[in-house]
C-alpha cells in the first residue's frame, strides 16, 4: 500500500501535455498596440504585427504537442523548403536528388538523414552559391546577415522579412515564457555600436521584436568593451529590471559586485547570450543580486535555436523554426546524455536555404522535459570544436573549470587558456603580480586535474585579455587541428 | 492535444501558418485572449473601461439618442470614464431599441470597421428586432466561437451535426457542408458539418444522427431533451459522439444527466444572443459559464440598479465593447442570471449560472 501523495505541484495537477494549472502566474498583462481606430482592448494590430501574434498563438499550442506530432509538421514544412531549394539553388539540386528526395513524395526522416551536411567552411567559401535564384517576393526583400563568428572569419548569409519575423516571434516567446514585465527597463551590455560610456545609447522600446507590437519600457545599451567599474556605475544609474549580456561579462560584473557589496534592487532576471553559460555564472549572479539567469542559444545566420525552459535550466529547441539535430561522429542522432554536433535546418529561409548546416557547436541531448512540452531538450551547449582539448593520445573533450578553482591558489583577475600543441597549454593571466614559482606549480597541478593530463604550462602575463572581434570571450581555445 | 491545421496562404510556408489579414487578425485576438482570460477580475474591468471610453465617445459624438444620456450621467470625451459615471447611465430597454430602430446607428460609422451589416433577431418575446454590426463585430463573434472550440479542446477534424429551426434543412438528408461554418471555414481545416431541421420527428432525427455519425452535436435544450429520452428508451447509442453543445435556453442538471446516461458524453452550454453573439461560454473545468469580458461588459443588477453579489439573481445588462455601428450601451436584454463566485479554475472572467428569460423565469426543460 503506497503512502498518501504529498502535495502535488501545479505541473502534476495538469494532464500531461497541457499548460500548467497555476493560473496566477500564467498571464502577462502586455499592452498590445492597436492599429484600428476606436479599438484599444483587445488590440487589433496592423497586419504585420497581427502575423507575429498569429504565429505566437500557434506556438502557444504547438509547444505542448507530442514530439512525434511536432516532427511530422516539421517534415511537412521541410518538404516545402527542399522543393524550393532543389528548384532554385543549383548547389542543392544534386545533393537532394542523390539523397532520394523527390518533390512528388513526402519527405521521410530516412531521406533527410542522407542529405550531406553543409559545413561552415563551405558556407564561407561558396557564399552566394547557396542563394536562391527565385526567393518568393511574398517573403519580403532580402537582407544580408553578416556574422563575424568567433573565429573572426565572416560568414555571409541571406535572410528576408520572413526570417526576421521568426526572429522577432521567438524573442517575444522568450519574454512570454519568462513572464517578463514589459514595462520594465532593459539594460543591454554587448558589442553594440554607438553605445559608449558613460551613458551608452537609449531607446524607448526593447528593440525590433517588440517595437510597434507591444508597449515596453525603455532599453539602454552599453558597449561590452567598457571597463567593469563603469559598467557597474551605469547599471546603478539605469536601475534595470532586466540585464542582457554575455556570461563572461556577467561573471566579471557579479564578482565585482560581490567584492564591494553592490546590489541592483529591482533587477528581476538576467538574460545570457552568445557564450556557453555554466553553473558558476548562475551561482555568482544569484549570490550577487538574487537574480536568476535565463539562457538562449542563437546564431545570426540561423536565428534562435533554443530557449531556456520556463521551469528548468536546460533549453528547448525551437522546433517550429528550426529542425535541429544533434549527431554523433557516425552521423546518427545522439541519445539523452550524449554530446554531439549541432546540425540545423532553418525551416523558413527561402532566401538562402540552410539545410543540415553544421554550425560548429556541440550540445548534450537532454531527456524529455518534465514541464510537458514536446520541444526537444538540449541539456547544455558544450562548446565549439575549438573549445575541445586534445590529449596526446588524440582523445578530446571539453574541459570545464570553475573560476573558483584557482581562487585559493593565486589572485587572478582574468584567465584564458590556449592549447598550442598536444603537449603545451599557455596560461594567459591578468593579475596584480606575477605568480610565485610554487603558485605556478600549484596552478599547473590544478590544471592537470581539470584536463585529465599534465600538460606543460607556459605562463604569459598580460595587462588585459581582449575579447574576440565579435565581442565574445572564451575561457579555453585549442589551436590543435 | 489541440492539433489544429491552420490554412497558410504564404507560398512555401505550411507550418506554422501565415494566412490572410482576416485570419491573422483573428489569431492575434485569440493570442491576447489566451492571456487575458487569466487576468484578475479588477484588471479585466480596468481594461474594459479603457475600451468603453472610445465607444462612449463615439456614441456621444455620432448617435444623438445617446448624447444627452451620456452628458446627464457626467460623461465627457475628454475625461477618463469612471464606473460611477457609467452606472449612472439609464439602461437601454428592448422597447427603446425597437422604437429607436436605425436612430441608434452611428451617423458617422468608422470606415475601418467595415460596412454596416444588419441582423434581424427574433427576440424572446417573438417580436423581431433589427440590430446592426459590421465586419469587426462579426470577427469578434467568430473569435468567441474559436475560443469555445479551444476551451473544450475540440477536434476540428470531426463531424459537426447541428439540429435547429431551419425548414430548408429537411429530413432525410438535411443540409451538408464541407466545413464547420463561417467561423472556421477559411481559417483552418475542419471536418464536414450537417444541419437538420429541428421540426423533424424525433425518430427521424435519431436516424439522421446515426447515419451522419457526428463527433459533436449542437442543438437547443428542448430538442436535446426529446432526443436523449428517445435514445434512452430505445437504447440507441451514438458511438462517435464526443460532446453535445447547447444554446438558446436553460440547461438543467437533469438534462446533463440524461445525456450522460444516454450517450456517455458531456454537455457544453453557452449564453448567446442574436443582438450580440456569445456572451458567456462554459468553463473548461466546471459546468457554469464565464462572461466573455474581452467582448462585452455584462452587468447583473438588482431592482435598485446595484450590482448583484455571488448567489444573487438579477437583470442582465450588456455593453458590447466594439460595436461602433450601432452602440448598445447598458442594454437590458430581458434576461436574468445568477452571479457565481470566482471560479476555482483561476480565470478572472466573471461567473454566471442559470440564465433565464424574464417571461419564463427559468423554464425547466428536463
Amino acid at each position: 500500500m503506497s503512502a498518501a501523495p504529498s502535495r502535488l505541484s501545479a505541473d502534476q495537477l495538469a494532464p500531461a501535455g497541457s499548460p500548467p494549472a497555476s493560473p496566477g502566474s500564467v498571464a502577462v498583462d502586455w499592452r498590445v498596440q492597436s492599429g484600428l481606430p476606436g479599438v484599444v482592448w483587445p488590440a487589433v494590430p496592423p497586419v504585420p504585427q497581427a502575423v507575429q501574434l498569429a504565429l505566437l498563438f500557434q506556438l502557444e499550442q504547438s509547444q505542448w504537442w507530442p514530439v512525434e506530432t511536432i516532427v511530422a509538421r516539421q517534415f511537412e514544412q521541410a518538404h516545402r523548403l527542399l522543393v524550393h531549394a532543389q528548384a532554385t539553388v543549383p548547389f542543392y539540386r544534386e545533393r537532394l536528388a542523390a539523397a532520394g528526395f523527390s518533390p512528388a513524395r513526402p519527405l521521410t526522416p530516412e531521406v533527410f538523414a542522407r542529405i550531406p551536411l553543409l559545413h561552415r567552411a563551405e558556407l564561407q567559401q561558396r557564399g552566394r552559391a547557396l542563394a536562391s535564384s527565385a526567393p518568393p517576393a511574398e517573403h519580403g526583400p532580402l537582407t544580408e546577415i553578416r556574422t563575424s563568428g568567433s573565429t573572426g572569419q565572416p560568414v555571409t548569409a541571406l535572410g528576408n522579412q520572413l526570417t526576421a519575423a521568426f526572429w522577432n516571434v521567438l524573442t517575444v516567446r522568450d519574454h512570454l515564457w519568462h513572464r517578463r514585465d514589459a514595462e520594465g527597463t532593459l539594460a543591454v551590455i554587448r558589442n553594440t555600436d554607438n553605445a559608449p560610456p558613460p551613458d551608452g545609447q537609449a531607446a524607448d522600446n526593447w528593440g525590433r521584436a517588440t517595437d510597434g507590437l507591444i508597449r515596453t519600457g525603455r532599453s539602454v545599451a552599453l558597449h561590452i568593451g567598457t571597463d567593469i567599474a563603469r559598467q557597474m556605475d551605469w547599471l546603478r544609474r539605469i536601475e534595470p529590471a532586466y540585464l542582457l549580456s554575455y556570461p563572461s561579462n556577467l561573471k566579471a560584473l557579479a564578482e565585482y559586485a560581490l567584492e564591494r557589496g553592490i546590489g541592483l534592487p529591482g533587477l528581476r532576471e538576467i538574460r545570457s547570450i552568445s557564450e556557453v553559460l555554466g553553473s558558476e555564472v548562475r551561482d555568482l549572479c544569484k549570490r550577487a543580486w538574487g537574480a536568476p539567469v535565463t539562457d538562449a542559444y542563437s546564431a545570426n545566420e540561423l536565428g534562435y535555436m533554443a530557449l531556456q525552459c520556463p521551469r528548468h535550466e536546460h533549453l528547448h529547441v525551437q522546433s517550429e523554426a528550426v529542425l535541429l539535430e544533434v549527431l554523433d561522429a557516425a552521423g546518427n542522432p545522439c541519445r539523452p546524455g550524449e554530446i554531439g554536433r549541432v546540425v540545423v535546418t532553418v525551416l523558413h529561409n527561402f532566401a538562402m536555404p540552410l539545410i543540415r548546416y553544421e554550425i560548429g557547436d556541440y550540445a548534450e541531448v537532454g531527456e524529455p522535459c518534465a514541464c510537458g512540452r514536446g520541444l526537444p531538450v538540449l541539456k547544455r551547449i558544450a562548446g565549439r570544436v575549438r573549445n575541445l582539448v586534445t590529449l596526446p593520445d588524440g582523445s578530446r573533450h571539453w574541459p570545464s573549470f570553475r573560476g573558483d578553482t584557482w581562487a585559493h591558489i593565486a589572485p587572478l583577475r582574468q584567465l584564458q587558456l590556449v592549447q598550442h600543441d598536444r603537449q603545451t597549454i599557455e596560461a594567459r593571466l591578468v593579475c596584480d603580480r606575477r605568480l610565485t614559482e610554487s603558485e605556478e606549480a600549484a596552478f599547473s597541478k590544478s590544471l592537470a586535474e581539470c584536463f585529465g593530463h599534465r600538460f606543460r604550462v607556459a605562463f604569459t602575463y598580460l595587462d588585459r585579455i581582449e575579447r574576440s572581434a565579435g565581442g565574445k570571450y572564451e575561457d579555453f581555445v585549442s589551436r590543435v587541428a | 492535444m489541440l492539433n489544429w491545421y491552420f490554412n497558410s496562404t504564404l507560398p512555401g510556408v505550411s507550418w506554422p501558418a501565415v494566412s490572410t489579414p482576416q485570419n491573422v487578425t483573428e489569431l492575434a485576438l485569440l493570442f491576447q485572449m489566451e492571456q487575458t482570460q487569466w487576468l484578475p477580475a479588477d484588471t479585466l474591468a480596468r481594461h474594459q473601461f479603457e475600451q468603453l471610453h472610445p465607444l462612449l465617445a463615439h456614441a456621444y459624438g455620432t448617435v444623438p439618442f445617446y448624447r444627452d444620456r451620456l452628458a446627464a450621467a457626467g460623461f465627457s470625451p475628454n475625461r477618463p470614464l469612471t464606473p460611477a459615471v457609467f452606472s449612472r447611465l439609464p439602461p437601454l430597454t428592448r422597447s427603446d431599441v425597437r422604437q429607436q430602430g436605425k436612430a441608434l446607428q452611428s451617423r458617422s460609422p468608422l470606415a475601418s470597421h467595415g460596412p454596416l451589416i444588419e441582423y434581424r433577431t427574433a427576440g424572446s418575446t417573438g417580436q423581431p428586432l433589427t440590430v446592426a454590426g459590421n465586419p469587426l463585430t462579426a470577427m469578434i463573434r467568430s473569435v468567441l466561437t474559436l475560443r469555445d472550440h479551444l476551451w473544450h479542446r475540440r477536434d476540428l477534424g470531426g463531424r459537426l451535426a447541428v439540429i435547429r429551426d431551419m425548414a430548408s434543412a429537411a429530413a432525410p438528408g438535411g443540409l451538408l457542408a464541407e466545413n464547420w461554418g463561417d467561423a472556421t471555414a477559411d481559417l483552418c481545416r475542419t471536418g464536414r458539418s450537417g444541419i437538420l431541421h429541428a421540426g423533424t420527428a424525433v425518430a427521424r432525427q435519431i436516424d439522421w444522427l446515426r447515419r451522419f455519425d457526428p463527433a459533436y452535436l449542437l442543438t437547443d435544450p428542448g430538442t436535446l431533451s426529446a432526443l436523449a429520452r428517445f435514445a434512452l428508451d430505445e437504447r440507441i447509442a451514438l458511438p462517435g459522439l464526443k460532446e453535445i453543445r447547447t444554446s438558446g435556453a436553460v440547461v438543467t442538471p437533469e438534462l446533463r444527466a440524461i445525456c450522460r446516461e444516454a450517450w456517455g458524453v458531456p454537455l457544453t452550454d453557452r449564453y448567446s444572443a442574436g443582438e450580440t453573439g456569445d456572451l458567456a461560454l462554459q468553463c473548461p473545468d466546471h459546468e457554469h459559464l464565464h462572461v466573455q469580458s474581452e467582448a462585452v461588459l455584462l452587468e447583473v443588477i438588482d431592482a435598485a440598479g446595484n450590482p448583484c453579489a455571488p448567489g444573487e439573481t438579477g437583470r442582465v445588462v450588456l455593453t458590447p465593447l466594439h460595436n461602433f455601428a450601432m452602440p448598445l450601451i447598458r442594454y437590458e436584454i430581458g434576461d436574468h442570471a445568477e452571479v457565481g463566485a470566482p471560479c476555482p479554475c483561476g480565470r478572472g472572467l466573471p461567473v454566471l449560472k442559470r440564465i433565464g428569460r424574464a417571461e419564463h423565469s427559468f423554464p425547466t426543460v428536463a
